[in-house]
């Protein structure tokens, strides 16, 4: 059974149709890019999946279950887990308060009134801290990390439930090319040792290329192309889109 | 067929006043993003001006003409005093200062009326030529209505011709629909800020002069139109001049046709349109969404700590001075004692939700209001004892919470403080209305303490040991991982909702949490005076929690109690020294909006964290 199962997911916003009958799977374990230039419905369409947006048609199955139009935190319970494009922690918690919150959640005592949290779920935390690599950070305020070091913590919350599937949206984005590599390699990790899927959207092609086992393209809210790294570095419709080469286009038609 | 028609006309003439009030505090927010408590007060200037204005030149028609052009100018004059001496400090505030600092010159502008004009009433001659009244299908109209009707179309047009056809007008559309793109085009924003307020403020001074003719001059009139052009504004959309003109004739027909058809909830009606609207349409009806990004947050509060060295000190300190406190001081410093336990309970509910769950409220008074009365009523209806008369006041408090809150927690930043606001008022003046229930303006007397806690001491102790314990627990909570959650839908709520939390429905939670802990605030306060009035459930008793909430520190747990100690015992003092009290809480609540955001406690910090 797939992780996630995409079928025919249309969203149109006013007269525009963002995402256009959008079909796919992710099997277990597998990493997935989702690529397209600007416009091309990514984020739309990560948007209905992660439960943000409701699809005018289509329905989307996370683990077997329907969760089509759920709001995200009812997705969640799917055991899926996300990161964002632009990070989003909570500012005024340590790190290792940021995770345990999110594992208190997970444990469904985010409505306890008894104990305090300070102790709570400490030893798991410093458990998916240090996987991360963020142990000597764990007791700073996030709001002094920076920012490759937030979306670090962002990928230590989203595991906190133990997902199935992690849904990144832009893993790399607003990081040193430097640290791009550390951030994937990272992300390689998850799927070995913990065996989560990934389905991520990416702007820069090495990473798409280097850490995708299959690859998806977008353009004008359909899907344009889909294969492994090489199947889509080869295929003339990916280039005319990218590259936009009359000679290309003219190609393809 | 023709009651209808008479109904109507008396409905726009109404509409007429509110739209003229409403379109300037929709254009200033517009274009400024500030919410101008102190719009009713230019309004109430305006009033007064023109009054005096009629007197010197003489009430002729020609001369009432001149009063209301000149108190338009001169309102408008003193909104640019007042946007270049004070408004212009706070534009980066947030909502909630900006909202408690205008409210600060509410008050001092009524105190400063009061001096110059005198409490009374001020009852200005009918204007000549319009004192008529004209038969429409056999009813009688007053001509002055008809002649407010013809003004708003008219100012409604000229507003039209002013935003298509002049740079200005231009310059204000674009800054209330996009702000980013005024700074880009390189115009001077100070310049067009101070241009738009006086717009505003002019528009509310003819708002205020058209009035005299038909009703006096009042201290009461400033907060009596403000809520109503909140209203009118956030179901407009705020910043849309078709909105506030749409909305008010929305409002003043509901009213006209409400009082015929079904007089008691006509207020209720008006709320709930208000309410509905935003939760429907959050923007309003004309009105677009605003796009926040949630990262900008002004300053991020530092993680929780556990209570160090000196906390712990100030906590215990602070607990053997009260108890030993009726031993060392008389009778008088008891009761004032009693007062001071019973608001910090109330500080700390409203702090818990503004800092701990970013919940901006405006109407904490509905909860604290709705203890007392749920205290009160159970003794004068019921005649319960005080025992089960406090078990019900965290009851009540909560109750209200849970229906309010429903609506409440599904908004954000100013409307969700307008909608809270709302709710409140319409509390106050159910508590108001309903004389046969609540006694009205009369109260509720009787409310006396049973026998072994009646007197000013033992009283003093139960209050203490409820009040503290309410405190320590409300405080337990923020450590405890509901109050992380909080916490957390407070910092992110994207972040939140991808780690499985419900925002919305933990916002209620809280909400309500905080309502019971108002609640048992408001019981002991019922007890302590033997009385409830409709005050309790005034806006300026919300207005009371966030100066002390303010004035001990936000962003610090020690804030509301050291607030409401210091509050008190300020209030205290002054209430006897002078009569201007209101003027001087009003010049404390502007002063530490601008100068002391942090408060007491932030001060303190800002000390110790000083290198030495």
């Amino acid at each position: 059974m797939s992780v996630l199962s995409v079928q025919g997911v249309a969203k149109a916003f006013g007269g525009v149709q963002a995402v256009d009958g959008v079909s796919f799977d992710v099997g277990a374990g597998e990493r997935v890019a989702l690529i397209g230039p600007n416009g091309a419905g990514k984020t739309t369409l990560f948007n209905v999946i992660n439960g943000q947006l409701r699809p005018d048609r289509g329905s989307v199955r996370i683990s077997g279950a329907d969760t089509t139009g759920q709001a995200p935190h009812r997705v969640w319970r799917n055991s899926v887990g996300r990161t964002f494009q632009i990070t989003a922690t909570f500012v005024s918690m340590t790190v290792s308060e940021n995770v345990q919150v999110a594992l208190a959640s997970h444990a469904g005592s985010a409505r306890h009134l008894g104990r305090r949290l300070g102790q709570a779920f400490r030893s798991e935390a410093a458990e998916l801290i240090e996987l991360v690599g963020l142990t000597d950070q764990s007791e700073r305020p996030a709001a002094e990390l920076p920012y490759g070091d937030l979306k670090r913590l962002e990928l230590a919350a989203a595991m906190t439930n133990a997902p199935a599937l992690l849904l990144m949206d832009e893993p790399t984005a607003g990081m040193a090319a430097s640290e791009r590599g550390a951030m994937m390699d990272l992300v390689d990790s998850m799927v070995t040792t913990r065996g989560v899927a990934v389905l991520f959207t990416e702007h820069d092609m090495d990473v798409v290329f280097g850490h995708a086992d299959r690859v998806i393209v977008l353009d004008r809210g359909g899907v344009i192309a889909a294969g492994t790294p090489d199947d889509i570095r080869a295929d003339s419709r990916v280039q005319a889109v990218y590259l936009g080469t009359f000679d290309a286009e003219a190609g393809a038609a | 067929m023709s009651f209808i028609v008479a109904q109507a006309i008396t409905g726009l003439a109404s509409a007429a006043s509110l739209f003229l009030i409403a379109v300037g505090l929709s254009i200033v927010f517009g274009v400024t993003r500030v919410v101008n408590f102190a719009h009713g007060s230019l309004y109430m200037l305006g009033a007064y001006i023109a009054f005096t204005l009629v007197s010197v030149m003489g009430g002729s028609f020609a001369g009432y003409l001149a009063a209301f052009v000149l108190s338009a100018l001169a309102v408008g004059a003193i909104g640019a005093l007042m946007e270049t001496t004070f408004l212009r400090r706070i534009y980066r505030a947030p909502e909630l200062f900006q909202l408690l600092a205008t409210f600060g010159v509410v008050l001092i502008i009524q105190d400063l009326t009061r001096i110059v004009w005198g409490a009374d009433d001020l009852f200005a001659p009918r204007m000549p030529g319009l004192d008529g009244a004209i038969n429409v299908l056999g009813h009688q109209l007053p001509e002055y209505d008809l002649f407010l009707i013809a003004v708003a179309f008219l100012v409604l047009g000229g507003l039209w011709l002013l935003f298509r056809r002049t740079r200005f007008g231009v310059l204000v559309r674009a800054a209330t629909e996009d702000r980013e793109m005024v700074s880009a085009l390189g115009i001077d924003q100070r310049w067009l800020f101070t241009a738009a307020f006086v717009l505003g403020a002019a528009l509310a001074g003819l708002g205020g002069a058209l009035q005299i003719p038909r009703q006096a001059a009042s201290l009461s009139m400033d907060l009596s139109i403000i809520v109503d052009a909140f209203v009118v504004v956030v179901v407009g959309g705020m910043g849309s001049i078709m909105g506030a003109f749409v909305a008010a004739v929305l409002i003043s027909m509901l009213l006209a046709f409400g009082l015929v058809i079904f007089p008691e909830i006509t207020l209720v009606l008006i709320f709930l349109v208000m309410a509905v609207t935003l939760v429907l349409k959050p923007s309003g009806l004309f009105g677009r969404p605003e796009f926040t990004t949630e990262e900008d947050r002004r300053s991020p509060d530092l993680p929780l700590r556990a209570s160090d060295g000196l906390l712990r000190i100030f906590w215990w300190g602070l607990l053997l001075v009260a108890l030993a406190a009726p031993v060392l001081l008389g009778e008088f410093a008891v009761i004032v004692l009693t007062e001071i336990a019973i608001l910090a309970l109330f500080a700390a509910s409203l702090h818990f939700l503004l800092w701990g769950g970013g919940l901006i409220t405006f109407g904490h008074a509905a909860y604290f209001g709705l203890g007392a009365y749920g205290a009160g009523l159970a003794v004068f209806h019921l005649s319960l004892g005080m025992e089960p008369a406090l078990l019900l006041a965290p009851l009540a408090g909560a109750a209200g919470a849970v229906l309010f809150g429903w609506f409440c927690v599904r908004l954000s930043g100013i409307y969700m403080a307008m909608l809270t606001l709302a709710f409140a008022q319409i509390t106050w003046s159910a508590a108001f209305q309903w004389i046969g229930f609540t006694g009205g303006d009369n109260g509720i007397l009787g409310v006396w303490p049973s026998a072994w806690a009646s007197s000013p001491v033992a009283f003093y102790y139960l209050t203490l040991a409820v009040c503290a314990a309410g405190i320590w627990g409300l405080r337990h909570v923020v450590f405890s991982p509901f109050g992380y959650t909080l916490r957390a839908t407070r910092d992110s709520a994207v972040r939140s909702a991808a780690i499985g939390i419900d925002v919305t429905h933990h916002r209620w939670l809280a909400f309500t949490l905080a309502g019971a802990a108002a609640g048992i605030a408001g019981g002991f306060f019922a007890f302590a005076k033997g009385s409830v009035f409709p005050d309790v459930l005034f806006v300026s008793t919300s207005v009371d929690g966030l100066v002390m909430v303010l004035l001990g520190g936000v962003q610090s747990l020690a804030g509301p109690v050291l607030g409401a100690i210091v509050f008190t015992e300020i209030e205290t003092e002054l209430n006897r020294l002078t009569e201007l009290w209101q003027l001087l809480l009003g010049v404390l609540i502007v002063a530490l909006v601008v100068f002391l955001p942090n408060g007491l406690a932030g001060l303190v910090r800002a000390v110790r964290r000083r290198p030495a």
